[in-house]
């Protein structure tokens, strides 16, 4: 276990001190959700544009975030530790979830304040949303971002696999942020369900594969 | 060579029985007869993902090249066939539902898995033979999501309610329009065939020049 928090510890020390994910993807949430705003769009389509905005944001930062492993071979110096791959990929992932978290916060900031949104209600139902489709993105992302640091165009990629493939997380939890936000309300538990089924998966999915992904 | 020949008579047979033989439906009229088209290409482009699916975990648990080539030869067919699923669907739902496109779970699913195989294949383009590990977890994860993007689109939709003309599926099919859609299901699936032959074939080829050293 120890091996997780070394290295969550060090991905958020480097983070501290390099910034280069954090502000990147801060600001391109912000220009977004300024451009959507600037360009008319109404309170309704705030959920789904939020949670777009943070996948788009995400995938620009989860590209890089193993690259730092890969341009001086940091992760083989990792797997000669004798590091268990599964706790590379726990590690990882459980900084890029934060990473990705602090700019989800920095985004619905923003999404109140240019949407104009009510402070919500349901503020715990609210908060189980973004904690899993917040899971969700980062458990897909961090599996993609291991499996392309090596590859060619992978800042191209990376967008273009991770947005599809995590099209059903950011369905749900658009669709259940909208109906916590709207007066009529409604049940969330069918996209809370789905979220934690599709974090889950893809963890599972990526415990198996990823010592065959980032072995050479 | 047999599968060619089979795959070349019985597509234009079963283009023509479904134009000449196949009787007018009686609610949609003549445009109901791109469905010969368009649901054989359905069936044929989920099998193809589902030998991509197969022949990846193969790849990732044996490593043998040829479930690799076999995963990306079935990927990219099962894609040609996909697009047209996508194609055909728009210009049958405008005269028969009035709008080329609604968000229905199907529709949402197969556009989604069009985006994720497009990315599969450029991901094969772009980074050639080591990228084939990385190809293969896409296609499993890509298989594996779909139940969840219908499941998610399922859920979207009962916030917002369907177009009233698009309804559910009426009474099963009368036999005389099921054995034609059987028929170019099967003409389908032997083109498929010939496909997924002739590019893993191809595939093996250039794979044994490289080892050869030929350029």
């Amino acid at each position: 276990m120890s091996a997780f928090w070394v290295i969550l510890r060090k991905d958020l020390v480097v983070e501290g001190r390099a910034r280069d994910l954090l502000p990147s993807m801060a600001v391109l949430a912000l220009l977004l959700l300024a451009m959507t705003g600037a360009t008319g769009l109404r309170a309704d389509a705030a959920p789904a544009i939020l949670w777009i905005t943070v996948a788009v944001a995400g995938s620009t930062g989860l590209v890089r975030s193993f690259h730092q492993e890969t341009d001086q071979e940091q992760l083989h110096g990792l797997r000669l530790a004798a590091v268990d791959p599964a706790m590379i990929y726990l590690a990882k992932a459980a900084a890029n979830f934060l990473i990705v978290a602090a700019v989800e916060l920095i985004a619905w900031g923003a999404v109140t304040v240019f949407f104009d949104i009510a402070i919500p209600q349901r503020r715990a139902s609210l908060a189980v949303v973004f904690l899993l489709g917040t899971g969700s993105l980062v458990a897909m992302g961090t599996l993609l971002g291991a499996m392309l640091a090596a590859a060619r165009m992978r800042e191209a990629l990376l967008p273009m696999l991770l947005l599809p493939l995590s099209a059903p997380a950011v369905m749900a939890a658009a669709g259940a942020t909208a109906r916590l936000l709207s007066e009529a309300g409604g049940p969330v538990a069918g996209e809370l369900r789905l979220l934690l089924a599709f974090t889950l998966l893809f963890v599972s999915v990526a415990l198996l594969v990823f010592e065959h992904v980032i072995e050479d | 060579m047999i599968l060619l020949v089979l795959a070349a008579a019985a597509l234009p047979i079963g283009i023509l029985l479904a134009l000449l033989v196949a009787p007018v439906e009686a609610f949609q009229g003549e445009p109901y007869r791109i469905l010969y088209i368009h649901v054989p290409s359905v069936v044929t482009a989920y099998l193809a993902f589902t030998v991509t699916f197969v022949a990846s975990v193969a790849y990732l648990i044996t490593r043998r090249a040829r479930f690799d080539r076999l995963a990306a030869a079935s990927a990219e067919v099962g894609q040609v066939f996909l697009t047209l699923v996508l194609l055909t669907g728009p210009i049958w739902g405008k005269p028969v539902w009035g709008a080329w496109w609604t968000w229905d779970a199907r529709l949402t699913t197969a556009l989604i898995l069009w985006f994720i195989f497009a990315g599969y294949l450029m991901l094969r383009a772009w980074s050639g033979v080591q990228g084939a590990r990385a190809a293969a977890v896409v296609a499993i994860i890509g298989f594996l999501d779909v139940p969840l993007i219908h499941w998610s689109a399922v859920m979207l939709r009962t916030l917002h309610p369907r177009p009233t003309v698009f309804r559910a599926e009426g009474p099963a099919l009368p036999a005389s329009m099921l054995v034609i859609l059987l028929f170019n299901m099967a003409a389908f699936i032997v083109t498929y065939l010939v496909f997924l032959t002739v590019r893993v074939r191809q595939e093996a080829m250039r794979s044994e020049m490289g080892k050869a050293g030929t350029p």
